[in-house]
């Protein structure tokens, strides 16, 4: 798709692509440009199998699903007990 | 002239032939394109100015075919009308005025689209009317990012339309939908509207094709209740996406799980985008990479986070990263950790938000969070071990957990350890819960608590939480499953019910949130069937008499 000379009838969307660049010190932003970049693009082949879709290592395992932590010993922990502390003296004082 | 009526000549050809296909690489709008093109451009221009005189030319060289054969295609009015537009494109394009080129292509698309609802022999140009549709698509949207270009077009429909204009890639979306409702609402020989062969039949092998093209606008142009009407009449009329093409599945099912994810139906939209993550090809890591981002929000909203498979796909290469913080802070109940994940201060919050994920993160995980500071706090008071054999219930003081999240609000309000006694004194600033205040270490900041939004704060931007707004937590908790047990208001508690038989309070009290978010969808029937996603073909009584007055209706005319 981008084997149209620079001059004349250039492809359209190639040609607003190569616009972009050149007057990007205009008013073009950067983010527009970025979430440009990132659209969900049209698939280069129409068909495949199941083979092409596996992909190596482990697939049966992708989600998290026991994620409790018990560890009480970390900072936050640490603060929160501190502070859970001090207000319970301060209660029976 | 020599091009021109060659050109005709062969396209009568296909016609016969129903060559659809060559019909289609024949019928090019979009550059690049061969010479024979612009040489054909070039004979429009010198010899054809008048469409009068063009029409002449075409009817004369694309003859009906009064002797044919049973098995041959044939010419018909539509489509005259449609080869005159496309010459006329042609002799009048200009790709350096993307603008008038999209108003050209438009015409051009529409004329195609008339041409293809002829019920016999419109089905020839099915082929040519995606591939224009296309080409229209890619560039409605490249003009979107170009709002220096489409100003002046604002500026002229303004006027003419006042309140009720569209922007252009909404407006392409719904010529666009025409075919899709056409392709649809075909009526088919069979009435499940599948061949022989399996495939879909006739138009309804273009379903999807246009159906991705009008999705893909109207998530462009942010206006994606539009979609509603195009997913409820799939779910009517379309045969299983089973039987379409991987790239047409996974680009269907990956908007389909967007529109549930936008419109909080987290369920299904887990379903449907980790089916396409599934079927898509493994090298394609762009598409791969848009469908994970959504496809992991909406399982951290169910309460399952990404492991480490996903460490060594390239696709999730600075994803996953954006994840984490977020991930971590929901283990441990940090308020304050979960705010920043999704704040400025993250880096990322600039990025959740383009992604639209920013939002239903914010507001869906936080009661993840409250969760695991319930649990956090339990943790930490509860006096173990926990003896089995005990008659009383275990217990959590919610004053406990509005200490928690006091701490936390202080925190988000900037509130830190004084490093001079004295200059607490001379602050002079007493707080409300002067109780806790005694023995307090955290003093707030001499200029004043940070102001926070209204999501900012662990409750409501600068409200220090109080008692009754962590019990309607708490009830709240217990009322989504995600707490087992019962609020003793009188006590100020929260009890936990079970903890003997199901191997103590923490397993009691805090059930895994996956585990009883799937076993609600599954009690309603959400882990089958997805609205939209057609999975089986429609049943329709053999021999009986069949019901079509939902069919061959157009998109909104009620029903």
């Amino acid at each position: 798709m981008s084997a149209a000379p620079a001059s004349g009838p250039a492809p359209t969307t190639k040609a607003t692509v190569a616009d972009k660049s050149a007057d990007s010190t205009k008013e073009t932003k950067p983010a527009a440009a970025l979430e440009e970049d990132d659209e969900f693009e049209d698939f280069p082949v129409e068909n495949w199998t199941q083979e092409d879709t596996e992909v190596p290592g482990d697939n049966t395992h992708l989600w998290e699903e026991s994620w409790d932590d018990d560890d009480t010993s970390e900072d936050f922990s640490a603060q929160l007990k501190e502070e859970l502390k001090k207000v319970e003296a301060s209660k029976k004082r | 002239m020599a091009i021109l009526d060659d050109f005709l000549t062969s396209i009568s050809g296909f016609l016969r032939a129903k060559d659809a296909l060559r019909l289609k690489s024949w019928l090019a709008v979009e550059p690049p394109v061969n010479d024979q093109y612009y040489r054909l451009a070039q004979e429009l221009k010198s010899s054809f100015r008048d469409g009068d005189h063009l029409e002449r030319r075409i009817t004369k060289l694309i003859p009906e075919n009064d002797d044919g054969k049973a098995d041959e295609g044939d010419v018909w009015p539509g489509f005259l009308v449609f080869m005159k537009d496309y010459l006329e494109f042609w002799r009048d394009v200009n790709f350096e005025d993307l603008l008038e080129t999209h108003s050209q292509l438009t015409g051009l698309v529409n004329a195609c689209i008339t041409a293809l609802s002829n019920s016999s022999h419109g089905i020839v140009v099915l082929p040519t009317a995606i591939q224009l549709s296309q080409a229209l698509a890619r560039l409605a949207i490249s003009l979107d990012n170009r709002p220096d270009l489409t100003r002046r077009l604002r500026k002229v429909t303004d006027i003419d339309q006042g309140e009720t204009r569209k922007t252009l890639v909404e407006s392409t979306a719904e010529s666009i939908q025409r075919a899709f409702t056409m392709c649809l609402t075909e009526r088919s020989a069979n009435r499940n509207g599948i061949g022989r062969d399996g495939k879909p039949e006739g138009k309804k092998i273009g379903i999807y094709s246009f159906a991705n093209l009008a999705l893909k606008l109207f998530f462009k142009c942010r206006k994606t209740q539009s979609a509603n009407q195009l997913f409820t009449n799939i779910s009517q009329h379309s045969p299983p996406l089973a039987l379409y093409p991987a790239s047409q599945r996974v680009t269907y099912l990956f908007y389909l799980g967007r529109f549930l994810f936008i419109n909080d139906s987290f369920y299904r939209a887990q379903l449907c985008l980790q089916s396409a993550y599934d079927q898509c090809h493994a090298q394609c890591i762009n598409q791969r990479r848009n469908i994970l981002i959504h496809l992991i929000s909406a399982n951290m909203i169910l309460g399952r986070f990404p492991s480490r498979p996903f460490m060594s796909r390239p696709e999730a290469a600075g994803i996953l990263e954006r994840f984490a913080p977020l991930s971590k802070a929901i283990r441990k109940g940090d308020i304050v950790a979960f705010k920043r994940a999704l704040g400025p201060e993250s880096g990322n919050e600039q990025w959740f938000f383009q992604k639209g994920i920013l939002l239903p993160l914010l507001y869906r995980c936080e009661i993840l969070v409250w969760r695991s500071l319930a649990r956090r706090v339990f943790l930490l008071t509860y006096t173990w071990p926990f003896d089995p054999n005990s008659r009383k219930a275990p217990t959590l003081e919610i004053t406990d957990l509005v200490i928690a999240a006091q701490y936390c609000q202080k925190v988000l309000e900037g509130w830190q350890k004084p490093v001079d006694s004295m200059a607490v004194m001379q602050s002079g600033r007493t707080h409300p819960n002067a109780l806790f205040m005694k023995s307090q270490d955290l003093v707030p900041p001499p200029q004043g608590p940070k102001k926070l939004g209204a999501q900012g704060g662990t409750v409501y931007g600068n409200k220090m939480p109080d008692l009754s707004e962590i019990e309607a937590i708490v009830a709240s908790l217990v009322q989504q499953g995600l707490l087992s047990g019962f609020i003793s208001h009188n006590q100020g508690k929260f009890a936990i019910l079970g903890a003997k038989i199901r191997g103590g309070p923490l397993n009691a009290g805090f059930p895994g949130v996956w585990e009883v978010i799937k076993a609600r969808a599954e009690r309603e029937g959400k882990n089958t069937e997805v609205p939209a996603w057609v999975q089986s073909e429609r049943k329709v009584p053999m021999g009986g008499v069949v019901n079509l007055s939902g069919i061959a209706r157009p998109v909104g005319s009620g029903g």
